[in-house]
């Protein structure tokens, strides 16, 4: 939790960069100096390979880049998009989330339950849902979080209203009555959907808007419950008070210093 | 091709994301039956098929649709796994390299290729457009020469996954050229791409393809290039609004 004596230090830009590791660290350090992971505690994609990585119940090294900043190693592994999250395996980096979550399936694919559906077709239809969700939801998320205009939190909650009917209705498809769109354990597609549930619920809070409505998405509704309790997704799914504090500094150094780019609420990935 | 009557691709001829679903069957020598949509309409199969996004390409395999063109690609890899060669490499990290690539190049080089070939923007934003191509395609120079170690392909001795992904522009970067009045591919700053984009399109997967287009008899015969088809091509959709899609 943020502390008051953080928010109102003067030096406001520069305590930022201090606290940006305020939340309590309970991932796993198991010391495996051959897998590391370039992420940050409050962004969406560096939780998908946490996941995957807490599945497989591989260890590795978490590295924390900075908000507003970009570290020598992110610069040097990511040169392409520079951003995180990006994997560092035996000194190869691998970049972009679900690539990242389909190379950690392949390489301890013996280790824990298959994240991708053994099925070519069910990994299809993942792969279709996955892209649907990152071109439909981040950018209309992004906009609600910033809250830059009524107009654009009207078409927000638009495209979340029109995509969540369909993720509702492609549950029983692909869950077949198990918990998960994975099945009895958590796959590929509940990892790419669930890693935002975190700023979901900040934004229902921010804004009012109801984006998982029982009413509507019930479904979904059940199925994120039983997302944020497994044991893979619970230690690495940040707060919503975490996630307003954050946003809330974030948004008071933006305002701070205008044009400020590189702010971790900038899309990052895939 | 013999026209197998469980698998159907629902496509457009000159779709550059058409164009991988077929070279992916052909590489596998999978049979199939095409179905062209006719430009500026959705037939009630597309739909039906691909009710999300209403676009093509579009597999169907024993009645069962499969969409997104890069999907379509692995999705035959692995569902004719013992068949051809491997589309996606064998080794994880290689796959997540292909992978990143091939996200890239729809990520970065098609939205700025689509801008200069529809010529929907002003000479500036042209201009910006046809810079943006030239790094872009400047990183997978680099790029081909570690991935292909001294082979012919990204994929090595065989057409692979980012082979599909960028070939596939080859046609529009050529009429983006003429249209934008640029050399994108220049064979001094981008000697191992112009190889490459040489004996990608005289492979027997992509030449087929463009062979059977032509022997469909349509307008476009008599065209003697693949850039003057794309030209054409971007024209009337263009015109049209079709969309071509990912």
């Amino acid at each position: 939790m943020l502390t008051s004596k953080a928010t109102s230090d003067p030096r406001l830009p520069s305590n930022i960069f201090l606290h940006s590791n305020f939340r309590e660290n309970t991932e796993r350090m198991a010391g495996d100096l051959e897998l590391k992971l370039l992420g940050s505690w409050a962004s969406p994609f560096a939780m998908r390979a946490r996941i995957a990585l807490n599945l497989k119940g591989v260890g590795y090294e978490l590295l924390k880049e900075v908000s507003g900043t970009k570290s020598e190693l992110l610069l040097k592994s990511n040169p392409v998009y520079k951003k995180i999250p990006v994997l560092i395996h035996h000194g190869k980096p691998i970049c972009e989330s679900m690539i990242i979550v389909q190379y950690i399936d392949e390489v301890w694919a013996a280790a824990g339950p298959s994240i991708l559906p053994s099925d070519p077709y069910e990994r299809a239809i993942a792969r279709f849902w996955i892209v649907y969700i990152d071109d439909k939801w981040f950018p209309s998320s992004l906009r609600t979080l910033r809250g830059l205009n009524e107009e654009a939190k009207a078409e927000a909650e638009e495209q979340l209203a029109n995509a969540l009917p369909l993720l509702e209705d492609a549950f029983p498809k692909c869950s077949k009555g198990k918990d998960f769109f994975g099945g009895e354990t958590i796959g590929y597609l509940d990892i790419a959907l669930g890693c935002y549930l975190g700023w979901i619920k900040a934004i229902e809070k921010m804004t009012g808007i109801k984006a998982l409505d029982e009413a509507k998405t019930p479904t979904l509704v059940g199925w994120a419950e039983r997302f944020c309790s497994g044991d893979a997704v619970k230690e690495v799914m940040p707060e919503a008070d975490e996630l307003i504090e954050f946003t809330k500094l974030i948004q008071a150094i933006m305002n701070a210093a205008p044009g400020r780019q590189n702010m971790h609420v900038s899309k990052n990935d895939r | 091709m013999a026209g197998d009557q469980e698998l159907k691709l629902l496509g457009l001829w000159g779709s550059p994301f058409v164009m991988r679903a077929r070279i992916a069957l052909n590489l596998k020598g999978v049979g199939y039956e095409f179905l062209e949509e006719v430009l500026g309409t959705k037939s009630e199969l597309l739909l039906k098929s691909n009710p999300v996004y209403k676009k093509i390409p579009v597999l169907i395999h024993n009645g069962k649709p499969i969409c997104e063109s890069m999907i379509i690609v692995q999705y035959i890899d692995e569902v004719w796994a013992t068949a051809g060669p491997s589309i996606l490499p064998s080794d994880p990290y290689d796959r997540a390299i292909a992978r990143f690539w091939a996200v890239y190049i729809d990520d970065k080089l098609f939205p700025s290729l689509r801008k200069i070939v529809l010529a929907n923007a002003d000479d500036e934003e042209t201009a910006e457009a046809a810079d943006q191509v030239i790094a872009g395609l400047q990183l997978l120079e680099e790029a081909f020469e570690k991935f292909s170690k001294g082979k012919d392909f990204f994929g090595g001795e065989s057409v692979g996954c980012i082979d599909i992904a960028l070939g596939c522009y080859v046609g529009w970067i050529k009429a983006a050229e003429k249209m934008a009045g640029v050399k994108l591919l220049d064979k001094e700053k981008l000697p191992l791409l112009m190889g490459w984009a040489e004996r990608f399109c005289s492979a027997d997967a992509v030449k087929e393809f463009d062979a059977r287009g032509r022997q469909a008899g349509r307008a476009r015969q008599g065209a003697s290039s693949q850039a003057e088809c794309c030209c054409h091509q971007m024209k009337v959709f263009s015109f049209k609004k079709a969309v071509l899609v990912a």
